[in-house]
């Protein structure tokens, strides 16, 4: 038993009290850390739930239902501030990505704790490529965010198909990952360089939106 | 959204491709690769209406009425080999994308938009080959060079050889 209730307890303690002594951005920042960890949390109940529903064992949970849940549980949060709190789109962006380094965190404290923490290269791998997959899927949906909020038409039919991006991505980093040796490897070296890729076109992907903001 | 379409289209058809390749078999629980080719299919529809600059439906032909018909009978086939959820969707899907791409080729002329016709026409094209692969698959089966179903797919690539060039002749207004 790998005890993640417990572990998420023991990581979120010291962010919510720096919760209480910090104030506007830091602490929505904050916030979107933990909700990404308590998605991490959900996410492994709610696909454990449909594959044990579904007659699934863990290998088809973590190709085929992972994607779709992880994807839709890191969403909600980012949704719910969208929708309730309409702030700034850039500070949604953020609050998205905060939400996958959140995951991801948690993502790998838990597979430490299962797997042990004794080769640095392997966990170099895994680290870097796990949150490197979730950044680059929580980029996904920052663009849509970005690109797209602005029209109520564009923004529904918009997030859902960059969401699908998402979940596609996500679904062939692990069927890659999943396999051993050099495609492993390269599994986890593909999200590398697809935020490379997108570091180099953020500029002008998120520059007309934040230029319309100023104005 | 032209690159969007083409890009979530090729993720569906990979992560198929990396399944049967590693496993041996196509996904039985999963609907991954469906989602990301009917998020090809929105973005497609959410490239129209930005080309035409207007989310209303401005003209209603009886003719394009055939167009639910045709997707709603489609999907009552399918539903016969497949999940009633996914061929509902897909259903609503096409049927937009291919009412909105009948209505913009309607309106091309009228709009001042002669450039775009040739967009259209490869949308409603995919769309036909589409649904002719789908049912090509529904009974033909074996791997060989006579089975239509190959045919279809090689058609499919062409038309999104062709997507960039009518995109282009669409724009250049």
């Amino acid at each position: 038993m790998n005890y993640i209730e417990n572990i998420f307890v023991c990581l979120v303690a010291p962010l919510l009290i720096t919760i209480v002594w910090t104030r506007g951005k830091t602490r929505r920042m904050m916030s979107f850390l933990i909700l990404g960890m308590l998605s991490c949390l959900l996410s492994s109940y709610v696909s454990t739930f449909i594959a044990t529903s579904q007659g699934a064992d863990q290998l088809a949970a973590s190709l085929e239902f992972a994607p779709f849940v992880e994807e839709v549980m890191k969403l909600i949060p980012v949704v719910f501030y969208l929708m309730v709190y309409g702030p700034e789109l850039s500070d949604a962006a953020d609050g998205t990505l905060m939400v996958a380094v959140g995951f991801a965190t948690f993502e790998n404290v838990c597979f430490l704790v299962g797997n042990g923490a004794d080769s640095i290269w392997h966990l170099l791998i895994r680290g870097f490529g796990t949150a490197t997959v979730h950044v680059v899927c929580a980029l996904f949906i920052a663009l849509g965010i970005y690109r797209l909020w602005d029209s109520e038409w564009l923004r529904f039919a918009g997030g859902l198909a960059l969401l699908a991006v998402a979940i596609t991505f996500h679904g062939i980093f692990n069927i890659l990952v999943s396999q051993p040796g050099v495609v492993g490897i390269i599994g986890y070296i593909i999200p590398l360089f697809t935020i490379l890729f997108t570091a180099f076109f953020a500029r002008h992907l998120f520059t007309q939106t934040i230029e319309r903001e100023r104005q | 959204m032209m690159f969007l379409a083409a890009f979530v289209y090729f993720l569906g058809d990979l992560y198929w491709q990396l399944y049967l390749i590693f496993f041996g078999e196509t996904p039985y629980y999963s609907h991954i690769p469906y989602l990301s080719w009917y998020a090809s299919y929105l973005f497609l529809i959410l490239l129209i209406v930005g080309m035409r600059g207007d989310s209303r439906i401005k003209v209603l032909h009886p003719l394009m009425l055939v167009i639910p018909l045709f997707t709603v009978g489609m999907a009552i086939f399918f539903m016969q080999r497949g999940d009633y959820i996914s061929n509902i969707i897909c259903a609503v899907i096409m049927s937009i994308l291919m009412f909105r791409a009948t209505e913009g080729l309607m309106m091309a002329k009228k709009e001042g938009l002669e450039n775009t016709r040739l967009l259209y026409i490869t949308i409603l094209a995919l769309c036909v080959t589409e649904y002719a692969s789908w049912v090509f698959s529904s009974f033909w089966t074996e791997d060989s060079i006579s089975n239509p179903y190959f045919w279809a797919d090689s058609v499919l690539s062409i038309i999104f050889l062709l997507f960039p060039f009518s995109l282009r002749k669409a724009v250049n207004r």
